[in-house]
């Protein structure tokens, strides 16, 4: 699905930058004008522009801090506005990440402005794309579901701790596999974020980046150092003054990290499917995703073993077919039939419409020629999952209620957030 | 003492069979192989080499290609347009060589701490990080940026800096647009006499624009193109640690065998690489 990106600045929609996804050729200088003229123009009369939907696709503008526009222009797939309005959020919030709300609040120097923006690029490029965009629409950081993981709790603590923090975490192919409880108590945007920013660093290398925590710490930076333990998995620590990175890789990183090799390449070659060990997945699931709301964890796995013989192997979906039928089937769910779920932190208007079913829905599914899906909302877990069609109507409700039973009692989602007294 | 006029290093020693074995634990089916910092090249024991850590530093003005550089030297891919370096990006490439005369190997560890030019401006512990116990010193300028080159005075000239026990080297940068340089030969020339400066070109990608009009930007670190490359900082790494440690009396670190050239650009491609 093309995205196209447009930044400008509130007053005089001075362009900031642009940015389209994958090898879509990038929006012309007029159109970006016009997208900005349109909203300007309702400015004028008092009325804030939020969507419009064009024959093919849906736009999407906000305005945050009176200071920046942001426009999101994507191929229309029938979902709710509401998603997009996430996505813009985001992108303002990656901003925040880099440069702190300040220099986005008060705009001094625009080309200035302009040129720093440009940090932030591999991070928003990523939340344009469509490839791993899960954890973006659930407001939520994916996770690596493995249960060998819990050992590495100790060895990240008391690393952290010598790093006079308390938040620290260990990414593991882009997904987070620990974390102190402090990384667990940050907003759902904010881990996921970050998790991004760590995808975005070369796999040989350690860094010190400087970051703005989008919530707990806007305006203040902290710095974020992350050192790749193996290509692949890396462990990342938020500090203040000390210690240096070259501290941390001469002195910590070996004493802390080398008694548990063997622990880690374990967990770096733990299976792509990301299913906890001991759940049984019912032959017929194609792919799924479990998001706990209240905890901000998501497990996404589209890579389900096509087994022999089993009823998925007629009709096989490639990986890629399942992931956008996935997502297409949350995009269509959530903020329409089922209510959205926001971190907390979030005071923007979500662009929510009023659900137009007079009661709460708890399910919904849909059929179609190749697949069916199932979903089921509860209290504080949301399940999506693609079956294969071969798989009888009257069985996938069954199943994606039994699965969800044994999702929730899987250890991956113990809350481990530090208890707020 | 040993005539370095030919170079220190054998060139060509990893296309041979011996140099393979070694090229083996970096290289594998054409690609790199990457390692974390728990990990190491595995080599077979009756052969490991003499393993020597170098900590270089880059320097440059923003969008000159120094985080290109650094990809291309440690084998991850290269930005394809320019998105700054948000803050110190340090990456490891392990390079092995062999000393012309007396047939040892060594194996190089070469960490390489690059920032982006914007934000050592604004945040204070960048420089001194990126500063601190340094081996090497990268100045980098672009052939088709002049005023990159001209920066190349300030920065050696900096006055807040020491660089009396490192070595330093200037990278050109954009070589596969050296056809349009704005940096004569005969400056470059004088430039690194009068710094004593040994000059390093490097194509990181190669860009080309198509019949319409769009430009195809192509990475460029297959082992021919990188082996080169870091053959060459290898051994004037290796030449300036030995002169440290008495080993060596001197080295050419300026190519003398250049001949002067009719001031043109044209030269630049036969004379430099
Ligand atoms: N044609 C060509 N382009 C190059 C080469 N090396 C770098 N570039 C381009 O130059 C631009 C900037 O490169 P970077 O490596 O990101 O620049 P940088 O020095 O790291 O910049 P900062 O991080 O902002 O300080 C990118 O668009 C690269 O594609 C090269 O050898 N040839
Ligand atoms: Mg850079």
């Amino acid at each position: 699905m093309a995205a196209h990106l447009v930044c400008l600045t509130n007053e005089g929609g001075v362009p900031l930058f642009s940015r389209s996804s994958g090898s879509t050729k990038p929006l012309a200088f007029a159109e970006q004008g016009m997208l900005y003229g349109v909203q300007m123009f309702a400015q004028n009369y008092g009325v804030t522009l939020q969507s419009t939907d064009t024959e093919d696709s849906k736009v999407a503008w906000r305005v945050f801090h009176d200071s920046i526009v942001l426009v999101l222009v994507q191929a229309d797939d029938g979902s709710s506005h509401v998603h997009a309005n996430t996505i813009l959020e985001h992108v303002f919030q990656t901003m925040v990440m880099y440069l702190g709300l300040d220099s986005l609040v008060r705009l001094r120097n625009i080309e200035r402005l302009r040129r720093d923006l440009r940090v932030c690029y591999p991070v928003i490029d990523s939340l344009l794309e469509d490839a791993n965009i899960f954890d973006s629409i659930s407001e939520s950081v994916e996770v690596v579901a493995i249960p060998e993981a819990a050992s590495l709790q100790d060895p990240l603590d008391s690393f952290v701790t010598e790093c006079e923090s308390t938040f620290g975490c260990v990414h593991c192919n882009g997904r987070l596999l620990v974390a102190t409880p402090k990384w667990w108590g940050l907003s759902g945007q904010e881990m996921m974020l970050l998790s991004r920013l760590v995808r975005s660093l070369p796999k040989n290398s350690s860094s010190d980046i400087p970051v703005f925590l989008p919530h707990a710490s806007p305006k203040v930076p902290h710095r974020l150092i992350s050192v790749h333990l193996l290509s692949g998995l890396v462990v990342s620590v938020l500090c203040l003054d000390v210690p240096t990175l070259a501290t941390v890789q001469s002195k910590l990183i070996e004493s802390h990290w080398l008694p548990h090799f063997e622990m880690l390449k374990t967990c770096l070659r733990a299976p792509v499917t990301n299913i906890p060990k001991a759940i049984v997945v019912d032959p017929g699931i194609l792919a799924f995703m479990v998001v706990n709301t209240n905890q901000h964890k998501c497990i996404v796995s589209c890579q389900l073993p096509i087994i022999e013989g089993s009823m998925a192997e007629r009709r096989p979906l490639t990986v890629e077919k399942r992931r956008s039928i996935l997502a297409s089937f949350y995009r269509n769910t959530v903020g329409t039939i089922f209510p959205v779920v926001h971190s907390p932190e979030r005071k923007d208007p979500s662009g929510e419409r009023p659900s137009s079913l007079p009661h709460s829905a708890e399910e919904a599914y849909m059929n179609a020629l190749d697949h069916k899906c199932y979903s089921i909302c509860s209290q504080d877990f949301r399940l999506f999952v693609t079956f294969s069609a071969a798989v009888p109507h009257h069985a996938i409700r069954l199943v994606s209620q039994q699965f969800l039973e044994s999702l929730k009692k899987d250890k991956i989602f113990i809350d481990l957030r530090e208890k707020k007294s | 003492m040993s005539s370095v006029d030919e170079g220190l290093i054998l060139p060509d020693w990893y296309k041979s069979k011996d140099g393979k074995q070694y090229i083996s634990s970096v290289f594998k089916g054409g690609k790199r192989k990457i390692f974390g910092f728990l990990e190491r090249p595995a080599i077979a024991p009756q052969i490991t080499p003499e393993l020597k850590f170098f900590k270089i530093r880059l320097i440059g003005k923003s969008g000159v290609g120094k985080t290109s550089t650094v990809a291309k030297l440690t084998g991850q891919p290269a930005p394809r347009s320019h998105c700054e370096t948000p803050g110190i990006i340090s990456s490891v490439a392990y390079w092995p060589v062999k000393l012309k005369v007396t047939g040892k190997v060594f194996l190089l560890r070469l960490q390489f701490w690059d920032a982006g030019d914007n934000i050592a401006k604004k945040y204070d512990h960048i420089h001194p990080a990126c500063r601190e116990n340094a081996d090497a010193t990268l100045f980098l300028f672009s052939y088709v940026d002049r005023s990159s080159f001209l920066d190349l005075h300030k920065q050696l000239n900096d006055t807040t800096e020491d660089f009396s026990n490192t070595l330093r080297v200037i990278v050109g940068t954009k070589f596969d647009q050296s056809f349009r340089s704005e940096i004569t030969s005969k400056e470059l020339k004088d430039f690194q006499k009068q710094w004593k400066i040994p000059l390093l070109s490097v194509t990181n990608v190669h860009k080309t624009e198509t019949d319409s009009g769009h430009i195809v930007t192509e990475t460029c670190n297959d082992l021919n193109d990188v082996a080169p490359s870091l053959n060459r900082l290898c051994e004037y790494l290796l030449a300036y640690d030995m002169i440290k440690q008495g080993l060596l009396e001197d080295y050419p670190w300026v190519q003398t065998e250049v001949k002067p050239t009719e001031d043109d650009d044209s030269d630049l491609e036969a004379t430099y690489v």
